[in-house]
């Protein structure tokens, strides 16, 4: 298990000779940004903000290749020991040079209670310097996904010295770090401006002199303020605006399959004991019972893609040999009939309201089909917070709708968190699937991983702890001027500094 | 004079600590601000950690008391998204929401009473088919539909202003139309009916008789007495307008007061909740006092002594 991972050359993805920083680049984005240091939230657009100025040790490129940032050089030694050599004469915006001490002191602040996003560091059960720059991590136990966490902008290396004498509302509000741009002003409610950081490490990065994170609620003005080059890129883009937008000549639309995957959750710990979904027939004639490729087709334009299980399309270990449950009323039926429900039966399902696209109409479209079936359906819409709340609490009826996504494209992370009984969203307890998720996620062995993934693939289908559902196509649209950009499926926008430009 | 004011003061201190109870109440009966703030990876021990550091988890009347003493002394607590003071978040978006609210209310005061009071002078001309076509269309046309609207024409295809944010006078344009509209609407209505009743007096008809000229009566008359309604709903629409709105914010991206309320509550953020329903309610109480002080002004009759 020693293995050895070298930074070739300095040049990332995209980055050829280095030019001088020029042009302005500015993007619509959807939410306000609340906050600019990323242990305090785990919003998307707000760490994308954030890590155009602060930077974790490792880059995950838009191959999903891990390359090397403020750590030049990675070695993991055991399962759980890893070994960074540090970028050496590198300071950050203010002058304080980095070492691994910052290292650490990001790591444990990272953890402290009060913040809202510590997942990234929190594997770290110790940190060691062998020198200035040379520091071995230890983890509490064997992590698959560790370097991936490292990174991720959640675990970016903050200065000891501004955020110890500055504090928390100066490290949110005017945040300093080593990255390719430097903070420049925050208007809430407005804009963030960051400028090009005149001596980053890496020459030819950024390539851009000025990023403009401009908020635009609304989707519709959000186009209307791309196609009047208000802004540059938009981001979350709805289906129904993309074919209007591919026939305007001054802007071209990028998509990426989003890790989301959303599923109809069956609960076998509360609400669903003693109900009909505690038998593995009638599970799966529901997902046969469900002609879901029409659903795709009529309420997201054919743009989501069907899964084959709670693996998606887009994660490290999806099997594409398995094809997914095809629709088989006639099989679901006789599924039904051979459990003792010829004639089906009366269940509840809840569905968040207006939390995802189409969400309400796609729960309306599922109890229909189930309708068919004789399952007949009381359907819950509701508020999504409220939802929420009851679904961390195990309280929604025996089914219910939602997604999950995850910031590492592997399926780690939210097959935990929806089927192992330590996560607070676990609903569905099946000993088998738990040992086998539990064995690929304790494992560094990719390819075991990837067997153990096949399996529980295969597993899932046998015995659906879910009705599988699809994974949507996230849109962007952006100005012809704009170089080097497409979408990514976690939405992370880390590529931007090495790999995109404007002309003139 | 001054024991009506003492007495309104008082009120307005009661209504706003009754306020500040309720919703103090509602905002916990929406849940746990937790389950929206971390990760969906964050284990139960991390949420419990969590929940522990930012005090959710003590007896609610632990935790209203410190509210209360707190609020008190203006100390509305720390945004728990933000993490900076939740007064100095609403505060901070005050320039715009104020901005936009004179704005709007300036035109369609400037629009509509004038417009009323040539409908109800000349009934059945082409002014009163006019003033009666805006009362109805201003009225009947949903602000987020008309926002939209204004954005394709004035923006997409005519490409005079910007689309989205503040940033000049050429961004307040849209919003200020999309948001007068309505009150326009209203107002016309308001102006015709109330100086067309006023013009039916009889202290008109002496007027007239006196030999006074049309503006002098129109306006020293019956402007004068027709005046009290219309500073009632001036006052109301302004009150309204300071507390934000959250579809014209939201459509045109303008940082005020309602995008950032309606963030709060979807967002189970407690403090900035408090801090923005008080805001709310100092407004609401400060514009009908100045409402009721003006009606002594305009007509002497009322004046509270």
């Amino acid at each position: 298990m020693r293995r050895w991972v070298l930074a070739v050359g300095l040049s990332l993805v995209g980055v050829t000779a280095a030019a001088a920083p020029r042009g302005t680049l500015t993007i619509g984005i959807p939410p306000d940004v609340h906050t600019l240091d990323p242990t305090m939230t785990p919003e998307v657009n707000a760490e994308n903000v954030a890590a155009m100025i602060m930077e974790p040790l490792l880059y995950l490129d838009p191959q999903g290749r891990l390359q090397p940032l403020l750590a030049e050089s990675w070695q993991v030694l055991d399962p759980t020991t890893y070994l960074f050599r540090l970028r050496r004469g590198v300071t950050f915006h203010d002058g304080e040079p980095f070492t691994g001490r910052a290292v650490e002191f990001s790591w444990r602040r990272s953890q402290e209670p009060h913040r809202a996003n510590r997942e990234p560091f929190a594997p770290v059960a110790r940190m060691e310097h062998l020198d200035d720059h040379t520091i071995r991590i230890v983890t509490g136990g064997p992590d698959p996904i560790f370097l991936k966490k490292m990174a991720n902008v959640s675990a970016a290396i903050f200065p000891p010295r501004y955020a110890a004498e500055r504090g928390d509302e100066a490290a949110a509000q005017r945040p300093v770090g080593t990255g390719p741009f430097v903070f420049g002003e925050w208007v809430r409610g407005d804009h963030v401006t960051v400028r090009a950081n005149p001596r980053y490490y890496r020459p030819g990065v950024p390539r851009l002199a000025t990023l403009v994170w401009r908020t635009i609620p609304e989707s519709d003005a959000r186009v209307a303020a791309l196609q009047t080059g208000q802004i540059d890129l938009a981001l979350r883009i709805p289906a129904h605006r993309v074919p209007g937008l591919e026939r305007d000549p001054r802007v071209k639309v990028t998509s990426a399959l989003s890790t989301r995957t959303f599923y109809v959750a069956f609960n076998n710990v509360t609400t669903g004991r003693g109900t009909p979904v505690m038998d593995r027939r009638v599970r799966l004639a529901m997902n046969l019972g469900v002609d879901v490729q029409a659903i795709i087709k009529a309420l997201f334009q054919g743009q989501a893609e069907r899964v084959n299980s709670f693996i998606g399309n887009v994660q490290f270990g999806h099997d594409p040999t398995l094809p997914p449950l095809p629709y088989d009323p006639a099989r679901a039926k006789a599924l039904l009939a051979e459990a003792g429900y010829p004639s089906g039966f009366p269940i509840g399902m809840a569905c968040p309201s207006g939390a995802y696209v189409a969400d309400r109409e796609a729960c309306q479209a599922i109890a229909g089909y189930l309708d068919r079936l004789g399952i007949r359906v009381d359907l819950q819409l509701m508020e999504p917070n409220r939802y929420w709340d009851l679904e961390a609490n195990r309280q929604l009826p025996p089914l219910f709708f939602d997604g999950m996504g995850d910031r590492f494209q592997d399926p780690d992370v939210q097959l935990k968190g929806a089927l192992t009984p330590e996560s607070r969203w676990t609903a569905f307890e099946d000993k088998a699937l738990t040992e086998l998720i539990t064995a690929a996620g304790s494992t560094l062995d990719a390819e075991r991983r990837r067997r153990l993934y096949a399996r529980v693939a295969r597993q899932m289908q046998a015995d659906p702890p879910f009705l599988f559902l699809w994974q949507v196509r996230n849109f962007e649209a952006l100005r012809q001027r704009v170089r080097g950009y497409a979408a990514r499926p976690n939405e992370s926008l880390g590529h931007l500094p090495f790999d995109v430009a404007v002309s003139d | 004079m001054g024991r009506f004011l003492l007495a309104r003061l008082g009120h307005s201190a009661l209504a706003i600590l009754c306020v500040l109870v309720l919703v103090f109440l509602l905002v916990r009966l929406t849940g746990d601000p937790a389950v929206v703030m971390l990760p969906q990876e964050a284990t139960a021990a991390e949420v419990a950690a969590f929940r522990e550091a930012m005090g959710f988890d003590r007896p609610l009347a632990v935790q209203f008391w410190e509210f209360l003493s707190r609020a008190a002394v203006g100390d509305f607590g720390k945004s728990l998204h933000y993490r900076i003071s939740a007064w100095a978040l609403v505060m901070e978006r005050l320039p715009a929401t104020l901005e936009l609210a004179v704005a709007a209310l300036g035109f369609a005061v400037a629009v509509a009473v004038p417009l009323g009071i040539l409908a109800a002078t000349r009934p059945g001309s082409a002014w009163d088919a006019a003033a009666q076509a805006v009362a109805l269309l201003g009225q009947a046309i949903p602000a987020y539909w008309a926002g939209l609207i204004l954005i394709l024409l004035l923006a997409v295809q005519l490409g005079l202003l910007p689309v989205a944010g503040r940033s000049g006078w050429g961004s307040l344009v849209m919003p200020m139309l999309t948001m007068a509209m309505g009150v326009v609407g209203r107002l016309t209505q308001l102006a015709r009916s109330v100086m067309g009743d006023a013009l039916r007096q009889d202290y008109v008809r002496t007027a007239h008789s006196k030999g006074l000229g049309a503006a002098a009566v129109y306006y020293r008359h019956a402007l004068k007495n027709a005046a009290i309604p219309l500073i009632t709903m001036i006052g109301v629409n302004f009150g309204y307008m300071l507390g934000g709105s959250v579809l014209i914010e939201s459509v045109f991206a303008w940082p005020g007061i309602g995008r950032l309320a309606a963030q709060a509550v979807f967002q189970r953020d407690f403090p900035l909740v408090q801090a923005v329903a008080f805001f709310g309610s100092l407004v609401v109480l400060t514009v009908n006092l100045v409402t009721d002080l003006v009606y002594g002004w305009v007509n002497p009759q009322i004046r509270h002594r």
